[in-house]
């Protein structure tokens, strides 16, 4: 087995971005990580995969080719990870089996979500017809029990 | 339309039907399932269990941001339903809250099961339980 290391990473400030497309998140983050690899990087040649986490709530990176697209990294085998909360962990955890396995030398793992250009964004699933853990229950809720139950139970405080 | 999934789940939404596990004990509520959650048995053997209407709040978050036809504040609580006869292990069920005072909520309430409709799924109302804090019995 190989080593896998990482050598640049990058991001953009989150917030409210309305003037920026899905597209936009994507390309400010790859830009973002282009410039910090530590002994510089040609991407379109040496890059040799690409893992891309999404649920694409805003419906408009469905697949790899969203990261071509993004970022011109055409021709570059790209697999879309969607896994819910763990999605961006996951496609870093692909990528690092890739590179250990020797399949390839170079992946990028990159990831965005576009969470308020539907007004809904992550609440949107609070209106599942569905009985249990369904109708009326989101995502952050699942995460607030949690943080609940351990506030009571190991005197965590909310800061 | 949505139908067969009402009707797949028809006993444990209207008369709290639940699930132990014969290896572990494990009680599985609303999934009638063939491997166990806990103990990995697979297959599993599961006989029905009915539980009872009175159970334990052990967490609770309380959602102020909802879709626009959904009330707010909705309180949401993992609730432990102990089987009806007493014996064995509760059931650990995500419940909506109802009628419930939310400075009175906390880990450790006891809430009871309140048979209503929960929407409407555009044809007819779906009906489950959600959960309250029991109403004081006046002396």
């Amino acid at each position: 087995m190989t080593d896998a290391h990482v050598v640049g990473s990058g991001i953009i400030d989150f917030g409210e971005k309305y003037e920026w497309s899905f597209d936009d998140l994507l390309e400010g983050a790859y830009l973002d990580l282009v410039e910090s690899v530590d002994h510089g990087i040609n991407s379109t040649a040496d890059i040799d995969s690409i893992w891309y986490g999404t649920l694409d709530i805003a419906n408009e990176g469905s697949s790899g080719a969203s990261v071509a697209h993004a970022t011109g990294l055409f021709e570059k085998p790209a697999t879309q990870i969607v896994n819910a909360c763990a999605t961006g962990s996951d496609a870093f955890r692909n990528a690092v089996q890739a590179v250990k396995a020797g399949d390839i030398e170079v992946a990028l793992v990159i990831g965005a979500e576009k969470m308020l250009d539907s007004t809904e964004g992550l609440i949107g699933g609070a209106a599942l017809e569905r009985v249990w853990r369904g109708r009326g229950v989101t995502m952050p809720a699942f995460f607030g029990m949690r943080a609940t139950r351990h506030m009571d139970q190991y005197e965590t405080t909310r800061e | 339309m949505s139908g067969p999934r009402y009707h797949r789940t028809r006993e444990q939404d209207q008369r709290l039907l639940a699930f132990k596990c014969q290896s572990c004990g494990y009680v599985s509520f609303p999934d009638e399932k063939r491997t166990c959650k806990r103990c990995g048995d697979a297959p599993a053997t599961f006989e029905e269990v009915q539980l009872a209407e009175r159970g334990e709040i052990k967490t609770f978050v309380v959602q102020e941001y909802l879709p626009d036809d959904i009330e707010v504040p909705q309180p949401l609580a993992i609730v432990d339903l102990p089987q009806e006869d007493g014996s064995g292990e509760s059931a650990r069920v995500y419940g909506l809250l109802t009628e419930t005072d939310l400075d009175e909520l906390s880990v450790g309430t006891e809430v009871v099961a309140r048979f209503c409709e929960l929407f409407d799924d555009g044809e007819r109302p779906i009906n489950s339980f959600k959960f309250s804090a029991p109403r004081e019995v006046k002396r």
